[in-house]
Order: structure tokens, then C-alpha cells, then sequence
């Protein structure tokens, strides 16, 4: 039997934890931020879009994430914009934006035959097939992501806590807002090699709510959430390379479990 | 000496059919304490949001501190204490502290982080409206009336000249609401311009020494001893006695 050290010696387990640690600390502190303004299906909206931005890549030869990257994060603000719009309703524009993603990967995957297979392994995602190259683009985006919302994050929690507060502040909201769509839509880009388009949103909502049922302040939230994603990600992977099992469901499954444990550790404490 | 509020012929609706404020125009002076009165539906919080900048369009002019709305950057020099502060979701993780220390935030310039004189001001704030003792606990842990006075701590502790308050001691209770005034009229008395919506007309003429009464537009504006004698707020009340309307009744609509 493989003992969990020798885990290491197989550069693709490494590179899936590597993977596993700039999207579990990224899509839990943005999830708790989407969680926290009622947008937790923004993921599940740009993800499916980043179907359609994959499907694009694939047509024309281009690496797939190359074209996600600037095609999710257009998508988002486009969201933003339909959003503000007062003859839509709330998340109608996620709906709209979200099915116009998947449909036009449908068409494209119609029309130039040939890479059905490579274009529905996305759906699922498999954060053990990482290459060399995702790993760095990863990395550095992850850097960047991180970075931008360690800087605003005042500005962050008060458009969170409450808007016009900021506003009166003299706080950009819209600018702000604008933000953290378009980081959101680099972690979705991200995170759907760990879990796949169907399952994204599951790695924003889940460990940030669980956060939420124990954590006392903002910033607490934000590193549970952060830590408890990098974890479930993690116990995730590992479990899924002794038990041979996807590695994509293993995770949001663990997240689901930690979730009820914490509803369960809420109630009895 | 320039009024730290200028308003003319301010004019806001939320659709073509109906006029929220009309042609409302009025200066306050620095060092007033103005109480906003009126029924419900006369566009006093869409006032207060106007002037804020957290709606628009309008027509008109208003000017801050001597600056025209629209290029003013000084937000550090106005406190904001919004109506309904039991809206606070009951999952959002915030300590009081945090709540408080994000009233710094104004005036600061890109990346916006705090000091440790931040931190100082803060539970300082704090001190001031008896609730030091709670800063590091859960927002959700204190009760309706403890959370106003954390929101209110949030208003001040930027040491603003201008505190702008939306119908501070609705559904408190009366010693609370007691606390909340006398704050205020400390607050007043250390030079802070003060401009409160408030339903509270049986008490407010205690502290306040200027009335707005709005109606969509303004019915009456001037000192406080001078409106039950005034004609036009008395024919707003049907020739009654304005004092006993707007004094023994504490709810005005």
C-alpha cells in the first residue's frame, strides 16, 4: 500500500496540492465576500460561461485559459452591468450571461467536431491532470488575486457591510464592485480544473458558509474560510488518489460534510 | 459666515409621475442643530440621501462645506447614521470594532489601512457612547439599542463638523433615547453641526434650535421658538395649534 509520504514523490500529486492551495485561499475569501452581497450563483454564472470561453480557445487553437481568463472576467462585468439595470431583477443577469456561455460551447463544439472529449473533461474538472504550465499561471494569478484583496480589503468590508455607508464614505462602490467581479471571474477560470464547470461555485459558497457559522469578525471569516477550503481541497485530493475516486466530487462532497458538521457543532455547543 | 449646507431649488424624483422633493431650498449655518420633521412619504431620508450623494439625478444646486456636491471629496468632515440599523444581516461576521474603525475609512487615500492611532480613535469613539467594554465581541451579541450606539460611535469617530442622522431614536427605548439626545447635545455642544430626521417632535425641540418641516418641499425653516407662530405651518394644520401637533404628538403623520 502507498503510505501518505510517498504521496510526494509523484510530481502530479505535488502539483495538484500546489493547484489546490492558491484556489482553496482564493475562492474562500472571495466567497465569502460573494456569499456575504447575496451573489453566491455569480460563480456558477461565469463558470458556465468559462465553458463557452474554453470551447472559443479550443476552436482556434489557443490554450483554453488564455481566452477563459479575459472572456469570464468580461462576462462578470457584463453581469454587473445588466445588474444595474432597473428592468432586470436580481439574479436574472447571471441567467442570462450564464446561458449564453454553455450555449454558444454547445455550438462550438457542434461545429468544429473533434474536441467534444477535451472540452467535456471541463465539466468535471481534475485537478490531478494539473500540468507544469497551470501550475505557474496559477501561481502568479493567485499572487495577484491575493494581493489586490489584501489592499482593498477595508474597502471590501464596508461596500459588504453596507453600501450606502461606504458610499457616504467616499468609497467608489461601483469601482470596488467592479473588482471583485473580475477576481471572481479569474478564480472561477481557476478553480474549474480543481472541480470542474458544474461544480465551481460549490468551492465559493460552501467553505465561506461554514465560516459564517462560527466566526466572530470579518477577518476571522476570511481565514476560515480560506483555511477550511485549502483543507477540504487538500483531503480531497488525497482521498481521491487512494481511493481512485473523481477528485472534483470527493471535494465539494468534504465541503458538504464540513458544512453539516458545523450546523451540527452550532447546535449542540 | 459660509453655511455648511447650501441647498437651491433641489428638486429629486423616483419616476416621471411623481415629484419626491420640489424647489426645496434652504442654508444651514455651522454650529445649528436642525431637527428634519414632516409625514411620512415628504422625502425627508431622500433629503438626507441626496445631500449624501447616494442618489441621483437631481436638479438643482447643493453645495458642502462651500463645495459643489458633485466635486466633493471631504467625506471625513460629515458623520452618517442611517435609519434602520437592525438591518444588519445576521450572519454578516463583524466585531464592533470593526464596525466602528470603518468610520476612519473617509479621507484615506489608496490602499486604505488603518493605524494604530486608528485603533486608539476607535475605542476612544467608543468610550464616548459607554460601549468600550464590548468592542471585541459579535455585533449580533448586543441589543437594538446598543447596536445604535456603535453605528453612532461609527458617526463620530472621525471627529466630523457635520453629523447627519436618520431617525436615531425610532423604536428605542426611553432611556436609550435619552442617552442618544444627550450625547448629541454634547456633541453640539463641542461645535458639531447637527441634522436629524426624527419623528421625535415631542422632544426634539428640547435640544434642536432649527425646524425643517418638509413636505415634499419646505413648509417651514427657522428657529425652533419661532414655528407654532408661524402662519404657514399653522394653515398646514388646518389653522389648529401648531405647537400642540407638532409637540404633544410624537408622531406626526
Amino acid at each position: 500500500m502507498i503510505d501518505f509520504l510517498s504521496l510526494f514523490s509523484y510530481s502530479f500529486v505535488v502539483n495538484a496540492y500546489l493547484a489546490g492551495l492558491c484556489i482553496g485561499m482564493l475562492s474562500g475569501m472571495l466567497g465569502l465576500l460573494l456569499v456575504l452581497r447575496g451573489k453566491s450563483l455569480i460563480g456558477d454564472g461565469l463558470a458556465h460561461v468559462s465553458f463557452g470561453a474554453i470551447a472559443l480557445g479550443m476552436v482556434f487553437g489557443v490554450y483554453p485559459f488564455y481566452i477563459a481568463v479575459p472572456v469570464v472576467v468580461l462576462a462578470s462585468f457584463g453581469i454587473l452591468m445588466l445588474s444595474g439595470k432597473a428592468t432586470l431583477f436580481g439574479d436574472a443577469a447571471i441567467g442570462i450571461v450564464s446561458a449564453t456561455g454553455v450555449a454558444g460551447g454547445v455550438l462550438l463544439a457542434s461545429l468544429a467536431q473533434g474536441f467534444n472529449v477535451d472540452l467535456f473533461s471541463y465539466l468535471f474538472g481534475n485537478i490531478l491532470a494539473v500540468s507544469q504550465t497551470e501550475i505557474i499561471l496559477a501561481a502568479t494569478l493567485s499572487l495577484i488575486v491575493a494581493i489586490l484583496i489584501l489592499l482593498n480589503y477595508h474597502t471590501f468590508f464596508l461596500t459588504t457591510f453596507d453600501e450606502s455607508l461606504a458610499k457616504a464614505s467616499g468609497v467608489n462602490t461601483t469601482l470596488t464592485e467592479g473588482l471583485l467581479m473580475a477576481l471572481t471571474g479569474v478564480v472561477v477560470v481557476l478553480a474549474i480544473k480543481a472541480v470542474g464547470v458544474m461544480l465551481v461555485s460549490a468551492l465559493l459558497i460552501i467553505p465561506a458558509v461554514t465560516a459564517l457559522q462560527f466566526a466572530k469578525s470579518f477577518g476571522s471569516a476570511m481565514v476560515f474560510s480560506a483555511i477550511l477550503a485549502i483543507f477540504t481541497i487538500t483531503l480531497g485530493i488525497t482521498l481521491s488518489f487512494f481511493a481512485d475516486i473523481p477528485a472534483g466530487a470527493t471535494i465539494v462532497l468534504l465541503s458538504v460534510f464540513f458544512f453539516l458538521l458545523s450546523l451540527v457543532w452550532k447546535r449542540v455547543r | 459666515m459660509q453655511p455648511i449646507i447650501s441647498i437651491k431649488n433641489l428638486s429629486y424624483t423616483y419616476d416621471t409621475t411623481s415629484n419626491t422633493l420640489r424647489d426645496v431650498s434652504f442654508d444651514i449655518s455651522p454650529g445649528s442643530y436642525v431637527a428634519i420633521a414632516g409625514p411620512n412619504g415628504a422625502g425627508k431620508t431622500t433629503l438626507v440621501k441626496v445631500l449624501l450623494g447616494l442618489t441621483a439625478p437631481y436638479t438643482g444646486n447643493i453645495s458642502l462645506f462651500d463645495t459643489p456636491l458633485e466635486s466633493f471629496s471631504a467625506w471625513e468632515k460629515i458623520g452618517y447614521l442611517p435609519q434602520h440599523t437592525n438591518h444588519i444581516h445576521p450572519l454578516f461576521p463583524a466585531t464592533v470594532f470593526e464596525i466602528v474603525r470603518s468610520g476612519l475609512i473617509a479621507g484615506k487615500s489608496f490602499p486604505k489601512h488603518y493605524t494604530k492611532e486608528d485603533d486608539k480613535k476607535t475605542l476612544d469613539a467608543l468610550a464616548r457612547v459607554h460601549m468600550k467594554k464590548h468592542a471585541h465581541i459579535s455585533i449580533h451579541a448586543l441589543s437594538g439599542g446598543q447596536k445604535q450606539r456603535v453605528l453612532l460611535a461609527r458617526a463620530i469617530v472621525a471627529r466630523p463638523k457635520l453629523l447627519i442622522l436618520d431617525e436615531p431614536s425610532t423604536a428605542l427605548d426611553p432611556e436609550t433615547r435619552s442617552h442618544i439626545f444627550s450625547f448629541l447635545k454634547e456633541e453640539h455642544e463641542r461645535g458639531i453641526t447637527i441634522l436629524m430626521i426624527t419623528h421625535d417632535t415631542a422632544h426634539i425641540g428640547q435640544y434642536a434650535d432649527t425646524l425643517l418641516f418638509l413636505d415634499q418641499t419646505v413648509v417651514f425653516f427657522g428657529a425652533f421658538d419661532t414655528c407654532c407662530k408661524d402662519t404657514v405651518l399653522r394653515n398646514y394644520f388646518g389653522g389648529a395649534n401648531a405647537s400642540e401637533h407638532l409637540f404633544n404628538h410624537p408622531h406626526t403623520h
